[in-house]
């Protein structure tokens, strides 16, 4: 039954475009489902408790009629099954997986033969990881587990180009990349399977946000300075890694749980006031790009949650006042707003690094100078920040454009997946992980191009980097699971309805 | 729930329009940068790429050769020590020392870096060695040379001569000037410049040559101005300084205070027209301007806006304080007028050849544009004919029934010891069969009229001469 259950559920997490007609033959099907749609509109906790209600009654119905049920659930879910079968993943799903696929292979291939005479077996053991796990996750993983086709798609193709980036430049990046990636799937599998699993937060929240503030003093006792901030800490066991990337969780859990459940400020204070120990802590640790992210989702979710126009101005205001505030105190922001305006007025020192980035975007051209050419590996921090610059010169302007494009198709996904939940608690972590997401891209994306002063924040899946890359994936695994849980709600309505 | 998910809406707006203006952006500033960016002189690629792929040749408009790359993989320049150093500027130097050269900034055809995938694939089949383009460009190398000679002994300063029909450059002379294969005699004397390119870097106030724009604000602006006259004393009192001339000019009419250079009525002018009328007419003519050619760079000239005074504004009119203009701008703003009050991108390539010998697309200038009305550039052309004709520009007027049209300027510039005039002149040839628009520049020569003139003259008739 479970296993029939699960594929019913993959069923269900198809695109949008088949949840519609189905909308529209609900009400001929059963005059249930319209009184369920007036409970709908009712605030988010009955709905949960009239949820409930059914479930018993359901449970205490007369044995026959339930075998009855119970068999015309099962013929649907064959014929749903069949429908699966058919249309597994979508085509355009299957085409972008395929498409990561195909450019994973050919990149690494390409390094493989790179050297004369010598065939590079490691390029090699990659491509057997990156192909398969390409079209694996996409394609198999939906059926068994609760992962959205089009979002795992497109993280997949994100970092599959990041990969294959960073082993065309230095190839050691290149592979730990490979390894955060896998790792990070898991992250992303276990999140999925815990958000559209778990009901009661209230714990887990105040863990995460113990544990934050926790790591967000690490680095403060036991990191060391470097490019002008201390985000870094090295621990026995785990590495050096940055806690702020990880913090990002539990910035969201909070946001959404108290954001969620709850509608006065007076409420929602436990989260606004995590929010601000954890800016108050990035400040500290001087990194004020991450800042500006927990800030704005933080800001955004506030917004959104309670709507409340003076406060989220005045929050505005705050930042804008805390900003000017902090171009004044910190020398580094000065020079980086400098530099932004006029790189070249100090080209071969302080505005070297986007400069040579702007030279590698411009020596890339329009398609690229091609894989493995050119020599990005002038520009500092090249591998992670930007990352971006690296892409534009190898692959070319056209194929950055997709890229921010593929950014912008994420976020789409990721907020319709969001809408669809039924939950406060879900929209909001989901609409917040976009936020999140969408928002840094942005930074560091304008950032490279010298649109905006540069701040330093890692580019979401593309960026070399443990904690960047596996908190993103985690992130990712929230919307899964958003996902999941939205579509077995789903289902089970039908299911009742059809009842 | 409902009224969450339309805050969301919003915001999710918000986040994508912040996306497509980046994309914008991006795509702005890879169009008007793009090209600068690759033949910047801090980009590490282009002395790798000179290590890999052979550069291609430089020729002048006639097939002369002013650079190529030897068997061995040098670089070399013209045999001829005078030719070389007429166009050292405009070509530059393998070292990237001359920043605005065409060995640097067109090194994105020299090495082939705009080779598209379908050549670089033909490329590596074949197996030749990967080659740049050559480039073909619009100056010419006798007229380049003549300029030099001619040029007043010991000065410094430049010309350049365009045809503003075709808006090619013809010739863009710097002096002083330098052997690119001798690099280490111009580095060790970098204090007299010649590695900058003065024709198109060199930011000078435009004196009196500045009164063209003036004009043109005039006649746009307080047509009735028209029949305007003006006592000229040599000395116009405003704000707590005075304008003042050499001498007394007497009553002056509009069109002979044109003629005669007079500071004092078009300082008057000035007051008339208020520093609004004033500014936006220089910014129309290309003042403030980023000039984002396509093929080379030109420094930016400046025009003060801030209205920080009358006296300020009066010295502004006639092209002193802080108004400064590139030779190669003052040249634009004349061929302008020629053209009847249509502004162009004037371009310097003529021609890009791949290795397989097609033609590639030259970089597309800038839509032109009317910056004055057809009316106002006749009248001031009227008027710059007859400085020529009975004004401080005599000497610069052509025989064989060639009419030059043009301005006379000196400059006033002071140091600590003693007060210098740059000698101007800025104009062009009226004759259909002619078009040629110059700008002449010479640095504490004295009299635009009796040394930048006569200069202007020479180089005008060589140019019909040759007959390019």
């Amino acid at each position: 039954m479970t296993g029939k259950r699960q594929v019913y559920t993959a069923r269900a997490k198809q695109s949008g475009e088949e949840t519609k007609p189905r909308k529209k033959r609900e009400p001929q099907d059963s005059p249930a489902r319209r009184t369920r749609g007036a409970t709908r509109r009712a605030p988010e906790e009955k709905t949960e408790e009239t949820a409930l209600k059914r479930a018993q009654e359901r449970r205490a119905a007369p044995a026959a009629r339930r075998q009855k049920r119970e068999r015309e659930k099962a013929g649907t879910m064959a014929r749903e099954r069949k429908r699966v079968l058919v249309r597994s993943g979508g085509f355009g799903v299957m085409l972008i997986a395929l498409l990561t696929a195909v450019f994973d292979a050919l990149g690494l291939l390409l390094c493989a033969v790179r050297t004369e005479g010598v065939l590079d077996a490691q390029a090699l053991t990659m491509i057997a990881v990156m192909a398969p796990l390409a079209l694996l996750t996409t394609a198999l993983l939906p059926r068994v587990a609760p992962v959205d086709p089009l979002l795992m798609a497109l993280t997949n193709f994100l970092c599959g180009v990041s990969v294959v980036i960073l082993y065309t430049v230095s190839p050691d990046r290149g592979v730990r990349q490979m390894v955060f990636y896998v790792a990070g799937l898991f992250v992303m599998l276990v999140m999925a399977l815990v958000v559209s699993r778990l009901h009661r937060w209230h714990g887990l929240t105040l863990l995460a946000m113990v544990l934050g503030i926790g790591a967000l003093i690490l680095p403060l006792a036991f990191g060391e300075w470097n490019y002008g901030a201390k985000n870094w800490v090295s621990l026995p066991l785990i590495g050096s890694f940055q806690p702020s990337e990880l913090v990002k969780l539990s910035l969201l859990l909070a946001l959404a749980y108290y954001f969620g459940a709850h509608r006065t400020v007076l409420q929602m204070m436990p989260a606004l006031l995590f929010a601000a120990a954890c800016l108050g802590l990035l400040m500290l640790q001087r990194d004020l790009g991450t800042a500006l992210i927990y800030y704005l989702t933080t800001l955004a979710l506030f917004y959104v949650a309670c709507g409340n126009m003076p406060l989220t101005a005045l929050g505005l205001g705050g930042g804008v006042a805390a900003a000017v505030l902090g171009y004044q105190m910190f020398a580094h922001v000065k020079v980086r707003v400098a530099m932004w305006q006029n790189p070249w007025s100090d080209a071969l020192d302080k505005g070297y690094q986007i400069i040579q980035a702007l030279l590698a975007i411009g020596s890339g051209g329009l398609f690229g100078v091609g894989l493995g050419q050119g020599t990005p590996e002038k520009i500092p921090a090249y591998y992670n920040d930007f990352i971006f610059a690296v892409v534009c010169e190898q692959l070319g302007i056209v194929f950055g454009i997709c890229l921010i494009a593929v950014y912008v198709l994420l976020v789409l996904r990721g907020i319709e997946v969001s809408m669809r939940s039924r939950r406060s608690f879900d929209l909001l972590l989901g609409c917040g992980v976009m936020m999140l997401l969408g928002v840094q891209t942005f930074m560091i994306v304008a950032g490279v191009i010298k649109m905006i002063p540069l701040t330093g924040v890692t580019m979401p899946f593309m960026s070399y980097g443990g904690s960047s890359l596996i908190s993103c994936m985690a992130m990712m695994g929230m919307m899964h699971g958003i996902s999941g849980r939205t579509r077995e709600e789903m289902e089970e309505e039908i299911l009742t309805a059809r009842a | 729930m409902r009224v969450i998910r339309r805050r969301i809406r919003l915001l999710v707006m918000m986040l994508l329009c912040m996306f497509a203006l980046m994309i914008a952006y991006f795509c702005y500033s890879v169009y008007f940068y793009g090209g600068r960016w690759v033949s910047n002189v801090h980009n590490p690629r282009i002395a790798d790429g000179k290590q890999k792929v052979i550069m291609g040749t430089v020729t002048d408009r006639d097939g002369t050769v002013l650079a190529y790359t030897d068997e061995v993989g040098e670089r070399q320049y013209n045999s001829n020590l005078q030719t070389r150093m007429a166009v050292c500027q405009v070509v530059g130097d393998d070292g990237g020392k001359v920043s605005t050269g065409v060995d640097t900034f067109h090194a994105q055809y020299l090495l082939g870096f705009k080779a598209s995938v379908f050549e670089r694939i033909s490329d590596a089949i074949t197996g030749t060695p990967q080659r740049g383009d050559d480039v073909q460009l619009t100056i010419s190398e006798r007229l380049s040379r003549y300029i030099s000679e001619q040029f007043p002994e010991g000065k410094r300063g430049a010309v350049v001569v365009l045809n503003y029909k075709t808006q090619e450059i013809l010739a863009m002379v710097s002096l002083p000037q330098f052997d690119p294969t001798d690099m280490d005699d111009a580095l060790s004397d970098e204090e007299a410049g010649a590695l900058v390119n003065r024709a198109t870097q060199g930011l000078y106030p435009p004196g009196s040559t500045f009164k063209i724009v003036t004009l043109a604000s005039v006649l746009t602006n307080l047509p009735d101005l028209e029949d305007f006259s003006f006592d000229c004393t040599g000395y116009y009192a405003v704000g707590n300084y005075a304008v003042t001339d050499a001498s007394a000019h007497g009553m002056q009419t509009l069109s002979q205070a044109f003629r005669n250079s007079c500071n004092t009525t078009f300082a008057a002018l000035s007051q008339e027209l208020g520093y609004e009328m004033l500014g936006e007419t220089a910014q129309r003519l290309g003042f403030n301007q980023n000039f984002l050619f396509k093929d080379l760079i030109v420094y930016n000239s400046s025009y003060p806006i801030d209205n920080l005074s009358a006296e300020d504004l009066a010295w502004s009119s006639v092209g002193q304080g802080r108004v400064l203009a590139t030779p190669m701008h003052m040249a634009i703003i004349a061929s302008t007028i020629a053209n009847g009050g249509v502004m162009y991108e004037p371009r310097l390539l003529k021609s890009i050849t791949t290795v397989q010998g097609g033609e590639r697309a030259l970089p597309r200038a800038q839509e032109p544009q009317r910056v004055l009305a057809q009316s106002v550039a006749e009248r001031i052309e009227e008027e710059m004919v007859r400085v020529v004709t009975s004004g401080t520009g005599t000497r610069a007027a052509l025989s064989n029934g060639y009419v030059v049209a043009g301005k006379t300027g000196s400059a006033e510039v002071s140091d600590d010891k003693s007060v210098a005039a740059h000698a101007w002149f800025v104009g062009y040839i009226t004759n259909d069969n002619a078009p040629y628009a110059i700008s002449v520049l010479v640095e504490n020569g004295g009299s635009g009229g009796s040394v930048a003139a006569p200069l202007a003259r020479k180089v005008l008739q060589k140019a019909i001469n040759i007959g390019l």
